[in-house]
């Protein structure tokens, strides 16, 4: 080995080393930033973009540059006016970063927790300590009591939701799945600010094909009348009555199947039903597979809902396929969102069949997404500051407006949002009832064993079942899910 | 010594240079697949920080394997099912169609680049997209029923879409697996095709051979070494499908096509799911696939090495 080849061999071992320190550099730049300090999580798959490039010479200075993490394409215009609202009053930036799908955004959240990278805030689904990674979220019960006008303008189910209740440390109890730490919380606690609120059970109707039929484009009184409304437009206009997700079991099962089963049999005979003490094969309960069975023999149904997911079912009904499609409040906004004219809309709860034992049940709107703070974060207050004034009743409208959601707090001038989430707002029940009060409850359709009645449902739906088929399927697996979780 | 001093260095700087590769292998590939193994034994549900993580023992292999899980282990067994479905068809249909389509463009001596680029089609398009095109072809009102109802074959119309009724799903999806599997396959066969001596033939036509004895005695052992990596490489593909299962179907219509690798990632990533059930099911699958792999080598790795030799 000569001397000329050993020094070429060290000037690519140098070269080498050099190259990965640049490129290791280029990294922590980017990282810094985007997060003034704090790190920040993978931006693979994510879109970031800066919420406001350029601040007004008149707006106070500040180097502080918050990141804000979310899974929610549709409120990210909401996020951004609010953060821009923001900068020029504190100086301060805020930077969205969005990643899709939720699966992939959890993971990432739950990755960035164990390497303590949170961002400074991030949005989850809006449920008590829900995504508190054991201790990392900010605890705001004591900033609520400080500021009780703050406190004061939520909806009261809207913080309800969010709030540690003494039913959920006992749930946690006796929860294998929970941590220890969820298992310490008191209740009180709040580990997120709920930003919007809503409700699913809405049926969405298109007023054109309703009224090609003949009919008026109204909320009918009963289940039947609403049955007998799709069999007049399939036989008037061809056009099936009804699509829905049944790709997606929880849609079918927590949309609908819950509050109408409720509305028939009353608080003690749904209770038992969710405890799996009353059975689905019971002549009192089968009425969720007998539906889907009727529907189908009558050709009701739109050919393929079976494999079809919630934005592909929205699409289907705003193209016209269906007469009726089941969604939630947050529909509305996936439905103008796909270019369907909002005055080809008319929307209702879920009715209620005529003998019910509460026909009238209130749908009360509950906390849909929920803001949490990074409670090790460099810039925590700054971020306390942001959340709180996103859910001001001046941050609360402009976000709304941006992202067509409904706010989560009471808006004393209705008429400073836009008229559809005024519409949407009125239609539903501050009060707090039975339903609000019970969410364990009814919350049981998102258990293992309610993936076998989706299952079912689906083979049904295809014909390859009958409703007693599929109602016996779950009830085995029903039992099975009771004897191990007693 | 001078020699050995920089034989020395010069091995030092190998290592130093390879050092980069090897850290990230140990850092990204050997520790995943060891924290994997690892969380297989452990419970811990979705959501949880990995500090939550509770010793299970074999309590995971047994919830999806045993039944110690009523409702898991049904849907486990409809997808392994699934699984050796599409296996199944990856051998029986895949390795005989490369074949003659392989041993059909070695023999064209017109066409040849045109065939060349219609299949490997499937392997330069965005595999995503190609999946998005095939769901709508199988759509209830896509190009395959509406050729049916041309031909007035009404009664074969699929109502609910092709990749929508419970019978016709999963071998819809098994074309579509087929379709993008076959060029892989179809290169390695026409590879080995070409490198057969071709004075072989002539010694043997010579000899007096006939076309089924040249196929046996001179084609044959020199494919069957290739044909062992097919098999092994489709079914891999099989036992490892998902992309196009989530992109198409989700594993629906009522888990009719569902595969273990779809229900590996609902409970690594879905809420009531838990990483460590995940994990024990990605590690059955691939002992699984391990076996089938050795399976295979010994029906004809082994003899046909020594043959070809």
């Amino acid at each position: 080995m000569n001397k000329a080849n050993l020094r070429g061999k060290m000037f690519a071992i140098i070269a080498s080393l050099s190259l990965v320190f640049a490129l290791a550099a280029c990294g922590s730049k980017n990282s810094d930033n985007g997060n003034n300090g704090a790190s920040s999580p993978s931006s693979t798959s994510t879109s970031s973009e800066s919420s406001s490039e350029q601040s007004e010479s008149a707006s106070p200075k500040s180097d502080v540059k918050l990141t804000l993490s979310h899974w929610k394409v549709s409120f990210d215009p909401g996020f951004k006016a609010v953060a821009e609202a923001f900068k020029q009053k504190t100086g301060i930036t805020v930077e969205t970063q969005t990643t899709t799908p939720d699966a992939a955004y959890s993971q990432k959240l739950i990755a960035s927790a164990a390497a303590a990278s949170l961002p400074d805030i991030w949005a989850t689904d809006a449920s008590p300590a829900y995504r508190a990674f054991d201790g990392k979220a900010y605890e705001w019960s004591g900033e609520l009591s400080k500021d009780e006008a703050w406190k004061k303008g939520f909806l009261p189910a809207a913080l309800s939701g969010v709030t540690v209740a003494q039913a959920n440390i006992d749930a946690w109890a006796k929860d294998e799945k929970a941590s220890d730490w969820q298992k310490a919380t008191k209740p009180g606690q709040v580990y997120g600010i709920p930003i919007d609120v809503g409700a699913f059970y809405m049926i969405y109707g298109n007023k054109k094909i309703v009224e090609q039929a003949g009919l008026e484009a109204k909320e009918p009184a009963t289940f039947e009348e609403w049955v007998s409304m799709m069999k007049t437009v399939k036989e008037k206009t061809g056009t099936p009555g009804f699509v829905f997700a049944g790709n997606v079991g929880g849609v079918y099962n927590a949309w609908f199947v819950n509050l109408v089963d409720y509305m028939k049999n009353g608080e003690e005979s749904f209770t038992k039903f969710m405890n799996r003490e009353e059975k689905l094969s019971d002549p009192k309960h089968i009425w969720a597979l007998k539906f889907i069975e009727d529907l189908t023999k009558d050709g009701l149904l739109l050919p393929g809902a079976a494999s079809l997911d919630i934005d592909p079912a929205d699409q289907a009904f705003a193209q016209g396929k269906a007469a009726f499609s089941l969604g939630g409040t947050f529909t509305y906004a996936n439905l103008t969102a796909i270019g369907m004219n909002a005055d080809d809309v008319f929307s209702f709860r879920v009715p209620a069949f005529k003998d019910s034992v509460v026909p009238d049940a209130k749908v009360s709107p509950f906390p849909l997404v929920q803001l949490v703070v990074n409670n090790e974060g460099p810039s925590k207050e700054a971020a306390i500051e942001f959340v709180k004034f996103l859910t001001s009743e001046e941050g609360q409208v402009l976000y709304a407006n941006n992202a067509y959601d409904l706010p989560s707090v009471q808006i004393k001038d209705g008429s400073k949002l836009n008229s559809s989430i005024q519409a949407m707002a009125s239609s539903l029940s501050s009060e707090s009832n039975w339903w609000s009060e019970n969410p364990a409850i009814w919350q049981q359709v998102f258990k293992e064993d309610w993936k076998v009645l989706s299952t079912g449902m689906v083979k049904v739906m295809l014909g390859t079942s009958t409703a007693e088929d599929a109602a016996a399927e779950y009830d085995k697996a029903a039992a099975a899910y009771k004897k191990a979780n007693p | 010594m001078n020699y050995r001093k920089a034989a020395r260095r010069e091995a030092l700087a190998g290592y130093l240079l390879i050092a980069p590769a090897v850290g990230l292998f140990i850092v990204i590939g050997l520790f995943t697949v060891l924290f994997s193994i690892v969380l297989s034994f452990f419970s811990l549900p979705q959501g949880q920080l990995i500090w939550n993580a509770k010793f299970a023992g074999l309590d995971n292999f047994k919830d999806f394997l045993l039944g110690g899980n009523y409702i898991l282990s049904g849907f486990f067994r409809q997808a392994i099912v699934n699984n050796m479905w599409i296996a199944f068809a990856m051998v029986v249909i895949v390795i005989p169609l490369a074949l003659i389509i392989a041993v059909l463009l070695e023999k064209a001596t017109r066409g040849v680049r045109l065939f060349r680029t219609i299949y490997l089609l499937p392997m330069v398009t965005s595999s995503v997209a190609i999946y998005y095109v095939w769901q709508g072809l199988y759509d209830p009102t896509g190009s395959i029923n509406q050729l049916l109802a041309s031909f007035g074959l009404d009664s074969w119309i699929a109502k609910n879409g092709w990749i929508g009724e419970i019978h016709t799903a999963l071998p819809a999806i098994i074309i579509t697996i087929v379709w993008g599997a076959l060029p892989h396959s179809l290169i390695l066969f026409f590879a080995g095709l070409q490198a057969v001596d071709t004075h072989l033939y002539e010694a043997a036509e010579i000899d007096g051979a006939n076309a089924w004895q040249k196929l046996t005695r001179i084609t044959w052992p020199i494919l069957k070494p290739i044909t062992v990596i097919v098999i092994i490489m489709n079914l891999n593909v099989a036992l490892q499908v998902f992309d196009q299962i989530w992109v198409m179907t989700k594993g629906g219509p009522a888990g009719a096509t569902q595969v273990v690798n779809v229900l590996v990632y609902q409970q690594a990533f879905f809420q009531d799911g838990d990483m460590g059930v995940a994990n024990a099911m990605g590690w059955t699958m691939f002992m699984l696939t391990f076996i089938l792999s050795l399976l295979s080598l010994k029906l004809f790795g082994d003899k046909s090495g020594r043959e070809s030799h």
